[in-house]
């Protein structure tokens, strides 16, 4: 299966990256080493395309992943004959190889310094300045990291992916105002994507839970506003019904025991019918995709089936807590 | 795989979330293959009959500008009306088998597009388009620039064992 | 409607053998080889260093607050803006902070933008010189003759195209003559190269110059100045009237998932 090929490799599960890896020696073998840059040429060999490149870069994570060192090198060893040994991708998917195969500390280390050695040369390399700072947080340095982090995106302010690890890296520290402020500036750059809104809303509804900066009602009332822009960006979002369960069920819980605390400066929050609405259509639509999800409706199956049982187990805890 | 649609119908129709998302597109793939069935056969029809008016058209003016008698006159050199019709007619016959024969239209409004992502996911891969079939987004969030593979390689070993 | 007889020219076949597929294969392999000589020529983009790299960041980042602020809330979108303000006005994300206000520098002085039109005009020279060659090459062997008849009609307005170097008043248009067909091969050969050497060849000229009309100036246009563009881009900012997209989302998409 080609999509599985084409996804991006941290979203597989375990069992998934290795079906991946094991596909690995069929397509190597299907593959010729090098590719000819004339049509003519090629008339002879299997197309090339850009999805052949992106497919060999995810066979080799999942190969190292799954602990396949002989074929992840094979695999690294055709993408530097096509772009390259000295191509910043390929120089960080090899500094990525000897991270992967490092066993101790100090091995990492010596990776560690020889990224910096290349960034010392050139401080516009971004895959080497990225696999840097993941390296730093691997090893446990997360404040460093951060640091790095912030140095970078203060030269490179476009880069989404790099907002978003920011925002990860603070929500791992628990800096809740921080990771928000970084997970909006992604949303400035890739305003449509709904899963970003889903995420936004998860992270405010955590800082509402956490309760202990700023103002859980106004961070509740974010989180209902974005989980709602995430459906309204892409229907029959799991995700997004989920979070919207969530935080209706949360603010009707608040709103019957304390009758507005504090107005929110900010935004706020819609009447109690509208909540109850809301939670009722999200209610009725998860169980909708739930059923047709173990219905196998061929139509509904593009769910991840983690997402989909967590929304059952909810959807059976609060209906026992409406019976009681 | 019809129980399941006719159960989804009706509970749209108690409730009805997302308009008529459901049982249209339940009912896309018998509609798309009759219309496929007859556009061919409409298409092919048409064509002969817009071959058979140029051919028609075309022996008129060679017979009108060999006819001797009047060869100015404008009733010899204008085309009759049935060939206009005629053609006229094979055109819009084309057309509609060619746009019967199209298949169904990929959303165009976002949220139906993501929706239909969402949804489906990459189970439907026996799809002829080879668009993508993932939430372009998705990136973002796993953000392979930033990959830790060291832990990604314990867990598996720790995934692993557990299998065992 | 009394019909001319059609014009028949007696032609030796050799010439059809001599001077058409002559020209066309020199053609081809003029193509060729100018394609490897550009390939050996370009030299590799200098790398751009990171102080220009972060101005022109910046500047995107400004940009694109500007075009997806209703995203944020009203208080995100504020902090923003002021703290992008100040940065554009106070000319902290300069390439060189120093030099603000300064007129541009002239482009002939500056390294880079040298480097730049040499490029240019190897490139140029590269297309010009060979093609020069060839056309001198015709003008002198095979000049003056009509070689070859179009097999469709065309009008008389192509006749200066077709018969150039044969004047001949009379002669149908569809004759053509040696250095028409040069021409035609200019233009003709682009799959041929296409086919031969990969789609982004040197050899396809014209699709280049195609290419270059078509691109959009960059953000960072030579001889601009830079912080008039941020200073322009936080006039931008400063003015732009807030809305949120959240604002009463919830009834929108209740009446949305309702209906």
């Amino acid at each position: 299966m080609p999509s599985l090929l084409l996804r991006p490799h941290a979203t597989l599960s375990h069992a998934e990256a290795l079906q991946v890896a094991q596909q690995a020696p069929e397509f190597l073998r299907k593959n010729p080493a090098s590719y000819s840059a004339s049509p003519f040429f090629s008339l002879f060999s299997p197309p090339e395309s850009s999805n052949t490149w992106t497919i060999y870069e995810n066979l080799l994570l999942a190969c190292l992943r799954t602990g396949d060192n002989t074929t992840a090198h094979q695999c690294l060893e055709r993408l530097v004959v096509r772009f390259g040994a000295s191509d910043e991708r390929v120089t960080a998917l090899q500094g990525l190889v000897k991270e992967a195969e490092a066993t101790n500390d100090s091995e990492l280390e010596k990776v560690l310094k020889e990224y910096e050695e290349i960034l010392a040369k050139d401080n516009t390399n971004v895959p080497i300045s990225k696999r840097r700072i993941a390296l730093l947080r691997a090893m446990g340095k997360t404040s460093e990291s951060i640091e790095a982090l912030v140095q970078f995106l203060d030269f490179s302010s476009t880069d989404a992916e790099a907002w978003m690890e920011l925002a990860d890296l603070y929500l791992s520290q628990g800096l809740y105002a921080q990771a928000i402020y970084a997970q909006e500036e992604a949303l400035i750059i890739a305003p449509n994507a709904w899963n970003l809104h889903a995420r936004l809303g998860e992270v405010l509804l955590m800082a509402a839970e956490s309760g202990n900066e700023g103002n859980p009602q106004n961070y509740l009332a974010q989180s209902l506003k974005r989980f709602c822009r995430s459906i309204e960006l892409s229907d029959d979002y799991l995700r997004g019904y989920y979070g919207l369960k969530r935080v209706t069920d949360k603010l009707l819980d608040a709103n019957s025991k304390e009758k507005k605390s504090a107005e929110s400066d900010e935004f706020t929050l819609p009447e109690t019918s509208t909540i109850e609405k809301l939670n009722q259509a999200a209610t009725k639509k998860l169980g909708d995709i739930v059923r047709k999800y173990d219905a196998k409706d061929p139509l509904w199956q593009g769910y991840d089936a983690g997402e989909v049982a967590a929304a059952r187990t909810y959807l059976s805890e609060s209906s026992q807590k409406v019976v009681r | 795989m019809l129980v399941p649609c006719r159960a989804s119908t009706k509970l749209h129709l108690t409730f009805s979330p997302a308009p008529s998302q459901s049982p249209a597109s339940s009912h896309q793939q018998p509609r798309s293959n009759t219309m496929a069935w007859l556009s061919r056969p409409l298409t092919v029809i048409g064509l002969v009959i817009l071959a058979h008016g140029c051919y028609s058209a075309h022996e008129h003016t060679v017979l009108s500008s060999t006819s001797v008698q009047h060869p100015t006159s404008p009733s010899a050199t204008s085309l009759p009306l049935d060939i206009y019709i005629e053609t006229i007619a094979a055109t819009l016959l084309i057309c509609l088998g060619l746009v019967l024969g199209s298949g169904t239209p990929e959303p165009i409004q976002w949220h139906t597009w993501a929706g239909k992502i969402e949804r489906e996911g990459d189970s439907t891969s026996g799809d002829a388009d080879k668009e993508l079939r993932s939430n372009p987004f998705n990136a973002l969030e796993a953000r392979s620039g930033f990959i830790n593979i060291s832990k990604l390689r314990s867990d598996f070993v720790k995934y692993q064992q557990l299998g065992k | 409607m009394a019909q001319l007889p059609a014009q028949t020219l007696h032609r030796d076949p050799q010439l059809f053998y001599w001077i058409l597929i002559p020209i066309t294969v020199v053609m081809v392999l003029t193509g060729v080889l100018r394609h490897y000589a550009s390939v050996l020529m370009t030299t590799t983009p200098k790398k751009a260093d990171i102080k220009a790299i972060r101005e022109q960041r910046a500047l995107a980042h400004g940009a694109s607050l500007r075009t997806n602020y209703h995203v944020l809330s009203r208080k995100a979108f504020e902090t923003r803006r002021d703290f992008l303000i100040e940065g554009f006005e106070s000319g902290a994300y300069l390439k060189a902070p120093n030099q603000k206000g300064q007129p541009p520098a002239n482009p002939m002085s500056d390294p880079n933008a040298m480097e730049g039109m040499m490029g240019m005009m190897k490139n140029n020279m590269a297309m010009m010189i060979p093609n020069t060659l060839i056309m001198s090459w015709i003008n002198a062997f095979f000049s003056g003759y009509a070689i070859m008849k179009l097999p469709f009609p065309i009008t008389i307005k192509f006749k200066s195209m077709l018969q150039a170097g044969v004047m001949t008043k009379d002669m149908d248009p569809r004759w053509m003559s040696s250095i028409s067909w040069y021409f035609l091969c200019i233009f003709g050969l682009q799959f041929v190269y296409v086919f031969l050497l990969g789609s982004d060849n040197a050899a396809s000229q014209i699709a280049q110059q195609m290419q270059q009309q078509q691109m959009p100036v960059g953000p960072m246009a030579p001889g601009q100045d830079p912080h008039k563009m941020f200073k322009a881009e936080a006039e931008n900012l400063a003015v732009i009237e807030h809305y949120s997209v959240l604002d009463g989302i919830e009834e929108r998409l209740l009446e949305r998932i309702k209906v």
